[in-house]
């Protein structure tokens, strides 16, 4: 069924497109790869979380091929290798109409990362907390929310602000394993019913240097098929950025999100259910000064989402170098992290070496 | 009521509503957007992405470009991949029925590279120098393609346009003769560039521009550099470094300290600094500050 959907939405975008194989054009698509290298050490972490003492790790290549199709649309491929041996993954692979829709739509079609908040949709890479936060590795798992879908977007002008609405409908397989009260994690194998999300943001200009964006998002899909369990959720997210120059900036981003979902009740009865609140927040500040340097810090809670009383909770400073624009970063990170799960709170701290080799790219906001 | 409600909702949705401010154009930098407002008159509404205070090589693609350029007729490039921002900007602006002119066009541009670049040569531009507005005589070829895209998207009032180019082409040489003829005292001046940002103003003034306070374009002032900078300046006997307003002081500050050369800010663009309100006295804010320069030199 599902895949009975993105095969028809696939042919509609290749209509509305006017693309074929042979309007193709011999130019090729701008390619990127981005190394992440890091050096860490742990101190008092529980087997489940890694060795102690210092490791190296070749983290991630990610490699993006990014371009357009024709002049109404355009494709972007992000692929991803953990370690030196790992498998290659699809991170990202989609094509977007970007024009010739009535009412300002476009249509992305593929698997990519949906936009659920405003960090759901970037790499770690991007960030120098350089982790994923821990209420989107509870909920979604390590990789975040990504899933094959059909994202429709329109943008209202409204004075100088913009207004964007979004909503995705999706594969249904973006929740990461869950738990029942065995306390092991299962993956579901069957396939998930449709999924959707969609998301309200509105982007204004303070000043002449300050902006804010803000968003309310929510998600609606099925995490246990065997028990035909859904959970649904909410998401309220929150960006100020102060750039009064190319030589300094300060950003502030703040997200918190709340989830309801379907549980097997702890009772005798396995049919039985019940439903589970939890929350998590993250929030962050970053402030560039002489163009190269960053420095900031973080804070980041998550309840599992199949039992709220198993919490996690992580703080932190991250500082930074770059030796020209982006291309090569040098970042240090200090984290604790403590929980339900753990007997006593961990500490870890990464060196990472960050670089990227291909076109330059503008920062989108 | 309803009416106005629906009728609201579809120009809010379509960014079409047509305004009376005519033409609405969004330029990429300041100095198209001066140009426009002289060709375009009372027909054009311009808008800008970078003032003349930001560098134009870095741009944050914000949404309310995409809100600007939602709502615009045209959009008028620098090109050269210098405002290789503007893509993603058009893109997310989702507007369909945009006129998009490189205003580089006809324009004969210095330092195209004649090997392959690559990013050990710093933020080299593939297609050459993009800095091309600071040629007066290139204002001319700008105004000429302006001109064109006018009257493309705005055929009615094409014969207006085509008047306002004939007086702005005979106002530019008007001023260019003079300020050729009262810019003798810098022919042959060497002076340190920040950026490689003034190639082209120097072939139209005739300075020569011996060294860049940057290493390779785009990257950072090094130490080592910065000593080789020192040792130039001493040994030539060089009176000036030049930067646009938007780059620190900080290392121009400890080559002026070490040698007692002069550091002026002098504008890129419209707007870069007080006095160069328009694309007529940009050059004339310019070469004002260069007199004073080297006169106090003197």
């Amino acid at each position: 069924m599902n895949r009975c959907i993105v095969f028809a939405v696939t042919a509609i975008v290749v209509v509305f497109s006017g693309s074929s194989i042979e309007s193709q054009t011999q130019v090729n698509p701008d390619i990127s790869f981005v190394g992440d290298s890091r050096l860490s050490v742990r101190q008092n972490a529980p087997p489940e979380i890694g060795d102690n003492g210092l490791e190296v790790d070749f983290h991630e290549l990610e490699i993006a091929a990014t371009g357009y199709l024709n002049p109404f649309s355009r494709a972007d491929v992000y692929l991803g290798i953990h370690g030196t041996e790992g498998p290659i993954e699809i991170e990202e692979a989609s094509a977007t109409l970007l024009r010739g829709l009535p009412f300002n739509l476009q249509m992305k079609i593929g698997q990519y990362l949906v936009d659920f908040g405003k960090l759901s949709t970037q790499h770690p890479h991007q960030w120098s907390w350089m982790k994923r936060p821990l209420m989107h590795q509870a909920y979604f798992g390590g990789d975040g929310l990504r899933d094959v879908g059909l994202n429709i977007s329109t943008f209202l002008p409204i004075g100088t602000s913009a207004f964007t609405v979004s909503a995705n409908l999706l594969q249904g397989d973006f929740f990461g394993g869950h738990h029942h009260h065995d306390g092991e994690e299962h993956q579901d194998e069957a396939e998930h019913e449709l999924g959707g999300s969609g998301r309200i943001s509105i982007f204004t200009s303070i000043s002449d240097f300050t902006s804010l964006e803000g968003g309310v998002s929510g998600l609606y899909g099925q995490h246990d098929a065997a028990h035909d369990h859904w959970t649904t959720m909410g998401n309220l997210d929150l960006k100020l950025k102060w750039r009064p120059d190319m030589y300094r900036s300060l950003t502030v981003v703040a997200e918190g999100l709340i989830g309801y979902r379907e549980v097997i009740a702890d009772t005798l009865d396995e049919t039985s259910t019940e439903n589970v609140s939890s929350y998590g927040l993250f929030a962050a500040v970053d402030y560039q000064f002489r163009r190269r340097y960053d420095v900031g810090g973080f804070v980041d809670y998550a309840q599992d989402p199949d039992d709220s009383h198993d919490q996690r909770i992580g703080f932190g400073l991250f500082g930074g170098f770059s030796l020209a624009e982006e291309t090569y970063r040098v970042g240090l990170l200090l984290r604790h992290d403590d929980g339900t799960d753990f007997e006593k709170g961990f500490q870890t701290a990464i060196l990472q070496f960050l670089w990227s080799l291909g076109p330059h790219k503008p920062h989108v906001y | 009521m309803k009416k106005i409600l629906i009728n609201l909702l579809i120009v809010a949705l379509t960014g079409s509503a047509t305004s009376s401010a005519g033409v609405r154009v969004v330029a990429s930098t300041s100095d198209l957007k001066s140009i426009t407002e002289y060709i375009g008159g009372d027909h054009v509404s311009v808008k800008a992405i970078v003032s003349g205070k930001s560098n134009p090589h870095f741009v944050e693609v914000l949404p309310s470009y995409m809100v600007m350029v939602a709502r615009a007729d045209l959009y008028l490039s620098i090109g050269l991949d210098l405002d290789y921002w503007a893509k993603p900007i058009i893109d997310g602006s989702r507007n369909g029925r945009l006129v998009i002119v490189d205003c580089s066009e006809g324009i004969e541009v210095m330092e195209r590279p004649t090997v392959k670049v690559d990013a050990s040569m710093g933020d080299v531009h593939p297609q050459g120098n993009p800095h091309y507005w600071l040629d007066p005589e290139n204002g001319l070829v700008i105004a000429r393609n302006i001109e064109r895209a006018l009257s493309r998207v705005d055929p009615s009032h094409s014969a207006d346009y085509r008047q306002a180019l004939e007086s702005f082409e005979q106002e530019l040489n008007l001023k260019i003769s003079v300020w050729r003829r009262e810019s003798e005292y810098l022919k042959d001046l060497e002076i340190i560039g920040y950026h490689n940002s003034w190639p082209y103003f120097a072939r139209a003034f005739e300075v020569r521009v011996v060294g860049f306070v940057e290493p390779r374009p785009g990257i950072e002032p090094t130490p080592s550099h910065t000593a080789e900078l020192i040792e130039l300046v001493k040994a030539r006997a060089i009176k000036l470094i030049i930067k646009e307003p938007y780059y620190s002081d900080r290392t121009p500050g400890v080559i002026a300290r070490a040698t007692g050369v002069k550091v002026v800010d002098l504008p890129l663009s419209v707007g870069g600094t007080k006095g160069a309100g328009d694309y007529f006295s940009l050059f004339e804010t310019i070469l004002v500050s260069l007199r004073s320069i080297v006169e106090d030199a003197q």
